[in-house]
């Protein structure tokens, strides 16, 4: 058996993949499945029926309107500032974490993608530091002169603890013994544990009348969390629990003048709210009264065709229809991409419209995955999804591309990959370039948005 | 939950009953075995995510979608696990640890020996039995790269083992070679 493949086979660690038992599998499902964003409505409901008997904490302060105006009263809202999109974790110094919203791609689909980025050792690590700690301690009591007496003093240990309790790469570097720093493998492990991270992103809704909070995404790992609520323009707050209302702001990182708040779940958490979040809330206008919500279904979308260009087994559902993109309202074009290989995407194959959103979603009319010398490029045609046909909003946070007025880029943000996007008529054709080593740069990004060019068929128009 | 709903999450129960196991046992072999259940956990987010654009084959794109998570997960978290497992043992013992159960000293250090890119795509035909075009879109390139990476692994660890040449027809490897590539 001299064929690498085959000794490896013979060695694979894992040979017979076993399946989980019923009730973890049920559990996971469950998991994931309500961990759907569902809109406001579901959150607002539940709260409302905990809450709705409880004291609103708004001071209601009157005041008459001088200059002979009407007189009346104006509530005053009293809560917390919003902690940052980007900030220190609470808990163990060292954590960080990030939020980003940028438009999703996926064709149909209308609204926008959190992304969340969190920097902290993960309870693995954490655990095999403790072990380390022991070890560590054991290497001291043998290696320390102040020590000789076999046990650490109260100081020390505490110190010890401390340490590695809350910062493993400061335990590492402060605490090893000489015989341990010298050794290569723990100056890496120690360099490496800095830049531990993780991170996820979610797709959801775009703001509609009776939708105040549009979506929300929890940071944070084993300690204490923190939780993005992204609002509706009216929203001024959010409260949480009696004792926790959170003030709302804005950031030219948003779209649409949402706005959004940063709560940080407390030290000793938040009281009879349970779970790791995001907590249900209730929007709260400026007058501190609660902004109604009414149930909304999560937009179904618009209806797409699939396309794969390899056939596969079916599996799950119905095998994609066509190997190619199917004619329909949008199409990309990849032949300025010589060699490029096209991979499965999806088209809108009639765009309708939906004017019950707010503010100036997109939609995205057709969605292509292709490879083209290294890269995983991604690339979408985004509509304005209330009025399809009108210039579409420019995209948030982005800015002109120099050389190029008709092109603007996205910068990364948290784990959000960055975007490059052209005008097309009245549509934007938007690219996400990876390559191997991870992001792109945007003039990676734009040596593949400049060879690729779309369509857009509305109202009877044709492409070329 | 409307018919659509209901149809959606049928789908995707079958979907995570079906390649559960799979994905696990490709976090198992990658990843600490505390952390295999996130990831299998995170994946199937993914999926559930968008499941409109799960291929009709999906186990190659939820190979994909599980790499991506453990590079999320930190593409150095992962190796800094390992390292502090490799690390843990050493202090216990006094002495470097062995390395992956299953492997021998030699053909883990030829594995070492390998590009990231390259391990990657002998594991995911070693290991998880994909063709070469199923494992270009586990691994995100074209099945034209993923083949060149593919001989070049295996003729590094031939050499690297003490063998001859390994020349195997690609067509031994891949049934559907060539067929429906664009």
């Amino acid at each position: 058996m001299s064929d690498p493949l085959e000794l490896l086979r013979a060695a694979n660690p894992v040979a017979e993949p076993r399946a989980f038992a019923a009730a973890t599998q049920r559990q996971m499902i469950d998991a994931i499945v309500t961990h759907q964003p569902t809109g406001g409505g579901g959150w607002v409901a539940r709260l409302l029926r905990r809450v709705s008997r409880r004291r609103l904490y708004v001071i209601v302060v009157a005041a008459v309107l001088a200059a002979g105006c009407t007189a009346g009263a104006v509530a005053v809202l009293h809560g917390e500032q919003s902690a940052p999109l980007s900030g220190a974790l609470p808990g163990p110094p060292g954590g960080k974490y990030s939020f980003s919203v940028i438009p999703s791609l996926g064709a149909g689909t209308v609204g926008w993608c959190i992304g969340e980025e969190t920097q902290t050792p993960p309870p693995t690590l954490r655990k095999l530091a403790s072990k380390l700690r022991s070890d560590l301690e054991q290497a001291l009591v043998h290696d320390e002169a102040e020590l000789r007496q076999g046990h650490l003093s109260q100081a020390r240990r505490r110190q010890l603890s401390g340490h590695v309790n809350t910062g493993i790469p400061d335990a590492l570097r402060s605490l090893t013994p000489a015989r341990y720093r010298s050794s290569p493998l723990l100056r890496k492990f120690a360099r490496l544990a800095d830049g531990l991270g993780e991170g996820t992103g979610v797709c959801g809704e775009a703001a509609m009348r009776g939708r105040p909070i549009i979506d929300a995404m929890t940071a944070g790992g084993s300690g204490h969390h923190v939780a993005l609520y992204l609002t509706a323009p009216d929203v001024a707050a959010v409260r949480i629990s009696a004792a926790v209302t959170v003030l709302t702001a804005a950031n030219s990182q948003l779209p649409d003048g949402y706005r959004y708040a940063v709560v940080v779940e407390p030290k000793g958490g938040l009281g009879p709210v349970a779970g790791s979040g995001p907590w249900p809330v209730a929007a709260l206008n400026r007058n501190g009264r609660v902004i109604p919500a009414r149930r909304v279904l999560p937009s179904e979308g618009e209806t797409t065709v699939s396309w794969q260009a390899q056939r596969g087994r079916s599996a799950v559902g119905p095998p994609a229809p066509s190997t190619t993109p199917p004619l329909a309202a949008c199409e990309i074009d990849p032949r300025g991409l010589a060699g490029a290989k096209l991979y499965y995407g999806a088209v809108v194959v009639h765009v309708h419209g939906q004017p019950q959103l707010e503010g100036e979603p997109y939609v995205s009319c057709a969605y292509t995955q292709l490879y083209y010398r290294g890269y995983t490029v991604q690339a979408a045609v985004l509509l304005d999804a209330r009025h399809p046909g009108k210039l579409p909003a420019l995209l948030p946070d982005s800015v002109t591309v120099r050389s190029q007025p008709d092109t603007v880029n996205e910068p990364q943000r948290s784990v959000q990959q960055p975007i490059t996007a052209r005008r097309i008529g009245d549509a934007w054709l938007v690219v996400e370039t990876l390559s191997q080593q991870g992001s792109s740069t945007l003039t990676e990004r734009l040596a593949v948005l400049n060879k690729l060019t779309a369509c857009v068929r509305l109202h009877g128009t044709l492409c070329p | 939950m409307g018919q659509v709903g209901q149809e959606r999450q049928e789908r995707f129960e079958l979907l995570f009953e079906s390649y559960h196991a799979q994905v696990a046992a490709y976090a198992r072999r990658r990843a600490p075995v505390e952390a295999v259940e996130d990831v299998v956990e995170e994946t199937f987010l993914v999926a559930w995510r968008r499941l409109e654009r799960v291929p009709s084959e999906p186990l190659p794109w939820l190979y994909g979608v599980a790499r991506r998570v453990l590079a999320n997960r930190a593409r150095s978290g992962r190796r800094a696990v390992a390292l502090a497992e490799r690390l843990a043992q050493e202090l216990e013992r006094g002495g470097p640890a062995d390395g992956a159960p299953g492997l021998s000293a030699g053909l883990e250090a030829a594995l070492r020996a390998l590009s990231e890119r390259e391990r990657e795509a002998v594991l995911l035909v070693a290991w998880e039995g994909l063709t070469p075009s199923e494992g270009a879109i586990a691994a995100g390139c074209s099945a034209a790269a993923f083949r060149v990476r593919l001989h070049r692994a295996r003729s590094c660890l031939a050499r690297a083992l003490g063998g001859p040449e390994v020349a195997v027809s690609e067509e031994r490897l891949d049934p559907l070679s060539g067929a429906g590539e664009s």
